[in-house]
């Protein structure tokens, strides 16, 4: 079981995102915040991220309300506890200049949502078979 | 007005004599007009003189210039003479040898008017001092500054002034001190390159008075000595200058803003579409066999309603990047260019035919595109049943510009939309006869017109349509 931090704003994207793991048949469990604060809370376990677990991986979307993606990518990036967390940036810009400063920030991958509905399953699909199956995750820092 | 006021009235030198006795030989000088004093021969040195007292001078004269003898017989007579043509000259004064038609008249009751029309002066003819009159008033009534200057840039001679002059004296001074301090290092530096360098007459413009006002100013040599040196005032000319520039300026501005707008809408436009066609997706899927046909076609509508918005969305977003995110311009080999777009159309009803094509400067995948979606056009509009016969080539090249010409023989296109069928979304059929989003033309023109050139079709309907359109030369080629 893969735990999955998926940060996104937009609720039709979460749910879009939420069915497509469950077309592939993943076996990843999803917790899903809407914003950057409420993901850095939860990264640190602050508020009502207490009890949190720290995910995997995570899906971050980059155009967000009070703190964006670019923001909270930086912040892991700089924090030596969240720092080995691979984060798959996953926006609707496709932009080369949101691209090179996403890996500039340390992504580990960019994915343009895909406009066409089954393109965007396809897409998730290879997310989930590459960062679940073939991918070797890092352990957590004890 | 007694008679000497008269005497100075006549428009040419005159002298008076008067006659005293009956003795002819008495008659005696009296006067002469200030045009007089400047006739070779000095004549007014002789008033007071009788014509007795004056023969002597003329002895030896032919008869035809001896008008001291003719005064005799005039005072006698009172008969007119005239003397045509009779030559002066002065060796003892730097007067100009002059030619005169001499008049001699009884004037009232004892005087006797001579006066002498000038009928060359100096060698030259009345008509070409009248000429030379003509010229010089002309230069005097020009709304600018002629100025001579020698060598030194000293003003030597300078014409009629503009108010801004008036009544200042600068001949005598530095030609660059007329004008406003700031203007006077630009007008010597180009003084200094004229007379070292280039004595070609490129101008100079410099601010001047009053405030706001500019002058162009140039030199052209006249002689080795004297350079004359022009100056027109050219402050409408700078004011429409700036307001150009300033034109321009704004209308980038807002050109840009219209990209960035384009760009910016387009891309946000997408996002809800995405959504909207997903979930219509995800009904389809789930309620499948559920869903009437009624609902079925509904659904369907949507569907195609959201794809044609798609196609709309992203043409908007191809024509707001051609500006947004072209790339530099380099060379372009054009044959390279059209075999690899030619190469997308394998499984089209299409054949073609290449000219040789030239390279050209600029921006390769979008040159691409112009011939790709010209291609497109003329596959689309092809007569029906038919494959269409497209033709690539260059026409020539004018003024740095290579004019090419995609040629179909499609169905062609009636000349009253010859200019609408280039702008967005202008589309002249419907869906159902041709499908397509109205961007594809719009596209080549914005794409030509990021290259500096023009497009344009020729076509009549039913006859075909050749696509025209001008690329800039490679410089460097």
């Amino acid at each position: 079981m893969c735990h999955v931090l998926l940060v996104e704003d937009y609720l039709p994207d979460v749910r879009l995102t939420q069915r497509a793991f469950r077309k592939a048949e993943s076996n990843v469990e999803i917790t899903h915040v809407l914003d950057g604060v409420e993901a850095l809370d939860f990264l640190h376990k602050r508020g009502r991220y207490l009890t949190a677990a720290t995910p995997d991986f995570i899906l971050l979307d980059l155009n967000m309300p009070r703190k964006d993606g670019r923001q909270v990518l930086a912040e892991i990036r700089k924090d030596d506890n969240l720092k080995h967390i691979p984060v798959i940036v996953l926006t609707t810009s496709s932009q080369d200049y949101d691209v090179r400063e996403a890996h500039h920030l340390g992504a580990n991958a960019y994915v343009v949502k895909p406009v066409k509905y089954a393109d965007f399953e396809t897409a998730v699909s290879h997310i989930d078979s590459f960062w679940t199956k073939t991918a070797k995750l890092p352990k957590p820092t004890p | 007005m007694n008679d000497f006021d008269k005497l100075e009235a006549i428009p040419f030198p005159a002298v008076l004599w008067r006659v005293e006795s009956e003795d002819p030989g008495d008659t005696r000088l009296v006067g002469c007009n200030k045009l007089a004093r400047s006739v070779p021969g000095a004549i007014h040195r002789y008033i007071g003189q009788t014509v007795r007292e004056f023969i002597p001078n003329t002895l030896g004269l032919p008869r035809e210039f001896n008008t001291a003898e003719a005064t005799l017989r005039v005072a006698q007579t009172g008969e007119p003479e005239h003397f045509p043509k009779v030559p002066f000259r002065d060796p003892t004064s730097d007067i100009p040898p002059a030619v005169f038609n001499i008049h001699i008249t009884r004037w009232e009751a004892n005087l006797i008017l001579f006066t002498y029309e000038v009928e060359e002066m100096g060698g030259i003819s009345m008509d070409a001092l009248f000429q030379i009159e003509r010229r010089l008033r002309m230069l005097e009534h020009l709304p600018g500054y002629i100025v001579v200057l020698d060598n030194e840039g000293t003003i030597t001679e300078i014409n009629r002034m503009s108010p801004a002059y008036a009544g200042m004296d600068f001949v005598g001074r530095k030609q660059w001190e007329m004008g406003l301090p700031e203007a006077a290092d630009r007008i010597h530096a180009r003084w200094l390159q004229f007379l070292h360098e280039d004595e070609g007459d490129h101008p100079v413009d410099v601010p001047g008075l009053p405030e706001g006002s500019w002058y162009r100013l140039w030199y052209t040599r006249l002689d080795p000595w004297t350079v004359l040196c022009t100056i027109i005032d050219v402050t409408d000319v700078k004011v429409y200058e700036q307001e150009l520039v300033e034109r321009n300026l704004e209308l980038a501005r807002s050109n840009e803003d219209l990209s960035q707008f384009a760009y910016a809408a387009s891309h946000d436009l997408q996002e809800p579409l995405r959504t909207i066609t997903s979930y219509l997706n995800i009904l389809v899927e789930d309620l499948g066999p559920q869903l009437s046909d009624e609902m079925a076609e509904y659904i369907r509508f949507i569907t195609q309603a959201s794809l044609r918005m798609k196609e709309l969305i992203e043409g908007l977003l191809r024509y707001a990047r051609v500006e947004s995110q072209g790339e530099p311009m380099g060379e372009v080999d054009l044959n390279e260019a059209v075999t690899s777009t030619i190469k997308l159309f394998r499984s089209h009803p299409v054949h073609f035919e290449v000219d040789p094509l030239p390279k050209v400067m600029g921006d390769k995948t979008q040159i691409r595109q112009v011939f790709e979606n010209l291609i497109n056009n003329s596959i689309r509009y092809r007569k029906p049943g038919t494959a269409a016969q497209v033709h690539i080539r260059h026409l020539g090249t004018t003024d740095g510009f290579h004019e090419f010409v995609v040629e179909d023989d499609g169905i062609g296109i009636a000349p009253e939309y010859h200019e609408m069928i280039f702008q967005i979304f202008k589309r002249l059929h419907t869906r159902q006869e041709y499908d397509g989003t109205g961007i594809g033309l719009a596209l080549v023109r914005r794409i030509v017109d990021r290259h500096g050139g023009r497009v344009w079709v020729r076509s009549a309907e039913g006859d075909g349509a050749d696509f025209h359109f001008t690329l800039p030369v490679n410089a460097f080629c």
